[in-house]
C-alpha cells in the first residue's frame, strides 16, 4: 500500500500496540497493614459541581482525626497523605465519579472496590446511586458503606442492609418542621406542593407532605413536572389558584426553580411571599434573582446544616476547616455536601480506632453510634443512629430574608431529634416516596409542638405556637 | 493458496486460540478480570453483535439495540422479584418461576421487536437510524416515568432469583461466565449461519438495492422486520444476561447513554464484521477500565480529567484511521498484500462485508 | 419571539430560494458532483450552510434560554427535540421544519396541561413520552417525514 495510507495501519497498530503493553503491566497488587477507603461522589450530571466539595469533606475529616496532610491546598481531589487511626494507614484509592445515574456508580464501585480491594466506601453522593450501592452492599457484607449525602430514604428504610450507616438525615428529615411553622405562623391548612417528577423531588415533598398533614393541614393537589422541563406553565395551570389554597410548596430544583416561579407569576400574579414555602432548592437565590426580593419572609425546609448557628463546636470546625482548604468559606463548609462527608469519614476514623484497624463486621461493630456534630444540639452535640443505622439530627428550617447584599437565608427554626420514620409513618414496608407515598394523614410526630425560635443564630426557649 | 484463503486460515488459527484461552481464562487470570472485564466483553459483545448484525447484513443501523437489551432486563427484573419482607420494592414484584420468566422476558422482547421493526421498516437511511433511537428514548421514559414498571431508582436483587442451572450467581461468578461465553458462541455460530441461507442473502440484496429487490417480487419490509426481530431475539439473550450480571437495572440502561455505549462498542470494533462486536466490546471496556485507573489526580494535560474524553479521543482516533474500526484495520493489512502481490489475483474491492462472510 | 421565528424562516427561505448561494446549496444536496464538475467549490458551499445553521442554532438558544433555563447536560435534551422536529417534518424542508416544530411544541404544551389527571398516579408522566409516540407514529404512515424528499 502507499506510504500515504500507511499511517491509517500504523495509528491504530501503535494504538493496540501500547495498549497490549499496558495491559501486560496491570497488575493490581494488594498490601496488607493499609485501610483502602473509597470517597464516592458526582462529577458528572446534575451534581458535577460537588466532586471537590465532597472530597474536601473526606479530606477534613482525615486531616482533623487522622492525622493526615491534604497535597494540594487548592484542589481537594488531588487527595491526602499521612491518615492513620487504629495503627493502621488509611490510604484513598481515589475520588470516584458518579454522575448521578445508578449505571455509572455501580462502574465505579467496582472499580474502587473490586479492582482496586478498597474496604470502606465513603459516599455515594445522590439518591439514586444509593440505593444502587446499598443493593451492592448487600450482597457484600465484608465492604462497609458509608453514605455521603445522599438523601433517599430507601438504603436505610427499605433496604438497609448491616453495612450501610448514614450519619445525616434523609430528604424527607430535612423538611421537617417547615409544615408545621406555615400551619401556626402563617395559619396554612389546605396547600398544593409542586415537586420535581425524579425520586429526590419525591422524597424531600414526602418530607413536607408527612409534617404539614400530619399537624392537620391537608394537601389539596400534587404537581409533577417532569425532569428537564424549560416551560413550567402547563404545571402551572395545574396548581388550584391563590383563593383556593392558603399556600404552595416548590419542590422544583436545579434551574427549573426560577423559571417555575416565573410561570406562577405570569399565571396568578406577584408572589406574596406568605403564600410560598418549599424545601432546600429555594436557598440558592442566585437561581432565580428577579423573583427572590419578593420572597423575603418565606419559610423554606433545611438540610440538616445549620448557616449562621452560634457556638463553639461550630466555630472550631469552621477554623480548621478554613486551615485545611484556605480558599473555601464559611458558605461551603456549611453545605451539606461538604459537612455530610465530613461526619461520615469523622465516623469511619472514630470506628478504625475502635477496631484497631480492623474493616469488615469488625468495623461495622465498631462504627459509633452516636457522634458529634458541630450542627446538633441535642444529645449533647451528638447524632444519633437508630436500629437502622440511621441518624436520628436536628433540622433547621430556615427564613429568606433581606441581606446586605440582596435576600439571603437565616435559621428561624429549630427542629430536635428528627427520624426516618416520621413517628411510624414511614416503615420498613411502606413504599418508597413517589407520587402518591405518602397520603396525607393526621398524626403525632415526635418533634410536633417543640420547635424552637431561632433569632441570630442562637436557639430561644421559644416554643412556635 | 491465495491471499483470501490464507486470511481465513489466519483467522481461523486466531479464532481458536482466543477460544481456548477464554475456556481456561477463569484459571489463568485474576478474578476482577475474569467477572468485570471478559464476562461484560461477552455479555456487552452479544448486544452489539446483534447491532452490527443488523448494520452488515441488513443496512439498517438500529439504535435500539441497547433499549432492547435493557427491556428484556426489566421484563425480567419485573417479573422475577418477590413481594417480601426485606426484599425488592421496586417494579411489579410478580414473583414467578425464574426459568419462566427468562423465557417469558425474551418473548416479550421479541414480540416488542417485531412491533418496532414493522413500524420502522418502511424507513431507510437516517430516518430509520432516528426512529430506532426514538425508542430507546420512549423505553427510558417509559421505565423510569411508570414507577409500577421501575422508576428512577433501580431494580435490584434480579441475580438472586435465577434458574437452577445458574446456581448461586452472586457468589459463583464462574457459571456466569461460561454461560455467556456459550450464548456469546452460539449467537455467532447463529449469525453466521443465517447470512448462508436465502433469507440471510435476500437480506443481504435488501441492504444493497430495496427497490430492484421488490421488483423481483421479495417482500422488502417484511424481511426487514423478521431482521429486525432476530436482532432483538440476540439483544434480548445480552439483557437477561446482563441483568443476572449486574444485578440491578436501572433506566440509564436503556436511555441514551447506553444507546451511544453500544453504538460506540460496535463502531470501533467495525461495523460490517461480525467478530467486531466482541473485539469492540474488549477494546471499550478495556480501554475506560485502564483509562479511569491511571489518569492522574489533576486531570490530564489539557484535556482534563475525565475518562470520557480520553475514550472520545480514542473513538475518534480510531474512526478516523479506520471508519470500518478494528476489524477494518485487520482487512486492510489482508487486502494491501492481495493488491501488492499474488499472481494471478484479481483486483477486488476492498472491505466489502459480503464477502467475507 | 413568535415575530422571530417567523421573520427568521421567512428569511431563510428568501436566502436558499431566492440567492445565487442557496441556488448552489440545493444543487450540491441534489448532486454533490455534478455540481463540483460545474466548477462550483462545494466544500466552501457546505461548509457556508453549516455556518448558517450553527448562527440560526445561536439564535435560537439565546432567545430560547432567555425565556427558560439552561444547564450542564441540556444539550442532550435539545438534541433529541431537535432531531424530532426534523424527522417529523422531513428533512430537506423548510415547510416541514414548520410543520414539525409547531406539532412538536403544541403536542409538549398541551399534552402536559390536558392529560387526564384523573388520580394522582396517572397520565402526566405519559406527557414526556408523547411527542416521541407522534415521531413513530408519523413515521408510521409517513416514512420519510411530513414533507420529506428522498433520504
Amino acid at each position: 500500500m502507499s506510504r500515504r495510507n500507511a499511517w491509517k495501519l500504523v495509528l491504530p497498530l501503535a494504538v493496540l500496540a501500547l495498549g497490549t503493553t499496558l495491559l501486560a503491566t496491570s497488575a493490581l497488587g494488594a498490601s496488607g497493614g493499609v485501610v483502602r477507603v473509597a470517597v464516592m461522589t458526582d462529577c458528572k450530571g446534575a451534581f458535577g459541581g460537588a466532586y471537590e466539595v465532597g472530597a474536601a469533606g473526606a479530606n477534613i475529616a482525615l486531616a482533623q482525626f487522622a492525622g493526615g496532610k491534604v497535597k494540594n491546598k487548592k484542589k481537594p481531589s488531588a487527595g491526602i497523605t499521612g491518615a492513620k487511626a487504629g495503627g493502621k494507614n488509611i490510604q484513598v484509592v481515589g475520588y470516584g465519579c458518579g454522575d448521578d445515574t445508578p449505571a455509572t456508580i455501580l462502574k465505579e464501585t467496582r472499580r474502587l472496590m473490586q479492582q482496586a480491594k478498597a474496604d470502606v466506601m465513603v459516599g455515594p453522593l445522590s439518591g439514586d446511586e444509593a440505593v444502587a450501592v446499598a443493593n451492592w452492599a448487600k450482597a457484600r457484607p465484608t465492604k462497609t458503606v458509608i453514605i455521603g449525602t445522599a438523601g433517599s430514604q430507601d438504603p436505610t428504610l427499605q433496604i438497609a442492609p448491616k453495612n450501610v450507616f448514614r450519619y445525616h438525615g434523609d430528604g424527607a428529615q430535612w423538611n421537617a418542621g417547615i409544615g408545621e411553622i406555615v400551619y401556626k405562623k402563617l395559619g396554612w391548612r389546605k396547600a398544593a406542593i409542586i415537586m420535581d417528577d425524579y425520586s429526590f423531588g419525591w422524597t424531600s415533598g414526602a418530607g413536607i407532605i408527612a409534617d404539614f398533614c400530619a399537624i392537620g393541614g391537608e394537601i389539596t393537589k400534587r404537581v409533577f413536572p417532569p425532569l428537564n422541563t424549560t416551560d413550567y406553565s402547563s404545571y402551572v395551570r395545574q396548581l388550584p389558584p391563590p383563593g383556593q389554597v392558603d399556600g404552595y410548596f416548590w419542590v422544583v430544583g436545579g434551574t427549573g426553580t426560577g423559571p417555575a416561579l416565573k410561570a406562577f407569576e405570569q399565571a396568578y400574579g406577584t408572589i406574596k411571599p406568605t403564600q410560598h414555602s418549599g424545601n432546600l432548592f429555594l436557598w440558592f437565590l442566585t437561581g432565580f434573582q428577579d423573583v427572590a426580593p419578593r420572597l423575603i419572609g418565606s419559610y423554606v425546609g433545611g438540610f440538616g446544616t445549620a448557616p449562621g448557628l452560634k457556638g463553639k463546636a461550630v466555630n472550631q470546625y469552621h477554623a480548621f476547616a478554613k486551615k485545611t482548604y484556605p480558599s473555601l468559606t464559611n458558605a461551603n463548609f456549611d453545605d451539606g455536601f461538604l459537612y455530610n462527608y465530613y461526619q461520615g469519614t469523622k465516623a469511619l476514623v472514630d470506628g478504625l480506632n475502635k477496631s484497631g484497624g480492623a474493616v469488615g463486621v469488625r468495623l461495622q461493630n465498631a462504627l459509633p453510634r452516636t457522634l458529634s456534630a458541630p450542627f446538633n444540639i441535642s444529645n449533647g452535640g451528638n447524632v444519633k443512629l437508630d436500629s437502622n443505622r440511621q441518624a436520628i439530627q436536628d433540622q433547621w428550617p430556615v427564613q429568606i430574608v433581606k441581606g446586605p447584599n440582596g435576600p439571603t437565608v437565616t435559621l428561624t427554626g429549630y427542629v430536635p431529634n428528627v427520624d426516618q420514620s416520621f413517628g411510624g409513618l414511614f416503615t420498613k414496608s411502606s413504599p418508597a416516596p413517589g407520587r402518591t407515598q405518602p397520603p396525607c394523614v393526621k398524626k403525632t410526630l415526635p418533634w410536633q409542638g417543640k420547635i424552637r425560635e431561632v433569632k441570630n443564630g442562637a436557639v430561644t426557649n421559644t416554643v412556635i405556637k | 493458496m491465495s491471499v483470501y484463503a490464507r486470511k481465513s486460515a489466519v483467522e481461523r488459527v486466531i479464532g481458536v486460540a482466543v477460544l481456548v484461552f477464554v475456556l481456561f481464562a477463569p484459571q489463568l487470570v485474576s478474578g476482577f478480570w475474569m467477572d468485570t472485564v471478559l464476562t461484560q466483553t461477552f455479555i456487552l459483545g452479544i448486544g452489539a453483535a446483534s447491532l452490527v448484525f443488523l448494520s452488515a447484513y441488513g443496512g439498517m443501523i438500529s439504535l435500539a439495540q441497547a433499549g432492547l437489551m435493557g427491556i428484556a432486563g426489566y421484563a425480567l427484573g419485573n417479573m422475577v422479584s418477590e413481594r417480601v419482607a426485606g426484599g425488592e420494592t421496586k417494579g411489579l414484584l410478580l414473583g414467578w418461576d425464574p426459568t419462566l420468566s427468562v423465557v417469558l422476558a425474551i418473548l416479550l422482547t421479541v414480540g416488542i421487536g417485531i412491533l418496532f421493526g414493522a413500524v420502522a421498516s418502511r424507513s431507510f437511511g437516517i430516518y430509520f437510524l432516528m426512529l430506532t433511537l426514538t425508542y430507546s428514548v420512549i423505553g427510558f421514559l417509559f421505565v423510569s416515568q411508570v414507577t409500577q414498571v421501575g422508576g428512577f431508582s433501580p431494580i435490584a436483587g434480579i441475580d438472586r432469583y435465577t434458574p437452577g442451572f445458574m446456581g448461586d450467581v452472586v457468589n459463583d461468578r464462574q457459571r456466569l461466565y461460561y454461560v455467556s461465553l456459550l450464548v456469546a458462541i452460539v449467537v455467532y455460530v447463529l449469525i453466521r449461519y443465517l447470512v448462508r441461507t436465502p433469507f440471510g442473502i435476500a437480506l443481504e440484496g435488501i441492504r444493497d438495492e430495496p427497490t430492484r429487490m421488490a421488483s423481483l417480487g421479495f417482500n422488502v419490509t417484511l424481511h426487514r422486520t423478521v431482521a429486525f426481530a432476530i436482532g432483538s431475539l440476540i439483544a434480548a439473550l445480552g439483557g437477561v444476561l446482563f441483568a443476572w450480571w449486574s444485578g440491578q437495572l436501572s433506566p440509564s440502561d436503556i436511555g441514551l447513554s447506553a444507546t451511544i455505549q453500544l453504538l460506540v462498542i460496535a463502531v470501533i470494533g467495525g461495523l460490517t464484521r461480525i467478530e467486531g462486536a466482541w473485539l469492540g466490546a474488549f477494546a471499550y471496556i478495556w480501554i475506560s477500565n485502564e483509562v479511569t485507573n491511571r489518569i492522574p489526580e489533576d486531570g490530564l494535560w489539557v484535556v482534563g480529567g475525565t475518562f470520557n474524553t480520553v475514550i472520545g479521543l480514542a473513538f475518534l482516533a480510531i474512526v478516523i484511521a479506520s471508519p470500518d474500526g478494528l476489524m477494518g484495520v485487520w482487512d486492510r493489512i489482508w487486502n494491501g498484500l492481495r493488491s501488492r502481490g499474488g499472481p494471478g489475483e484479481p483486483a477486488v474491492a476492498a472491505g466489502s462485508a459480503g464477502s467475507q462472510a | 419571539m413568535l415575530a422571530l421565528g417567523a421573520a427568521v424562516g421567512i428569511a431563510l427561505w428568501l436566502w436558499l430560494y431566492r440567492t445565487k448561494t442557496g441556488m448552489v446549496i440545493r444543487a450540491g444536496v441534489d448532486d454533490r458532483q455534478m455540481t463540483s464538475a460545474l466548477g462550483i467549490n462545494i466544500q466552501v458551499t457546505f461548509a457556508i450552510a453549516f455556518a448558517v445553521g450553527a448562527a440560526l442554532v445561536a439564535l435560537g438558544a439565546t432567545v430560547g434560554t432567555s425565556q427558560g433555563n439552561i444547564s450542564q447536560g441540556q444539550d442532550g435534551v435539545w438534541l433529541l427535540n431537535s432531531l424530532v422536529v426534523v424527522i417529523i417534518g422531513g428533512m430537506g424542508s423548510l415547510l416541514g421544519a414548520v410543520a414539525g416544530s409547531l406539532l412538536f411544541g403544541l403536542v409538549t404544551a398541551f399534552s402536559a396541561g390536558y392529560l387526564p389527571t384523573a388520580s394522582a398516579d396517572c397520565c402526566t408522566q405519559y406527557s414526556p413520552v408523547l411527542t416521541f409516540v407522534l415521531m413513530a407514529l408519523v413515521l408510521a404512515f409517513r416514512p420519510r417525514g411530513l414533507f420529506g424528499r428522498e433520504a
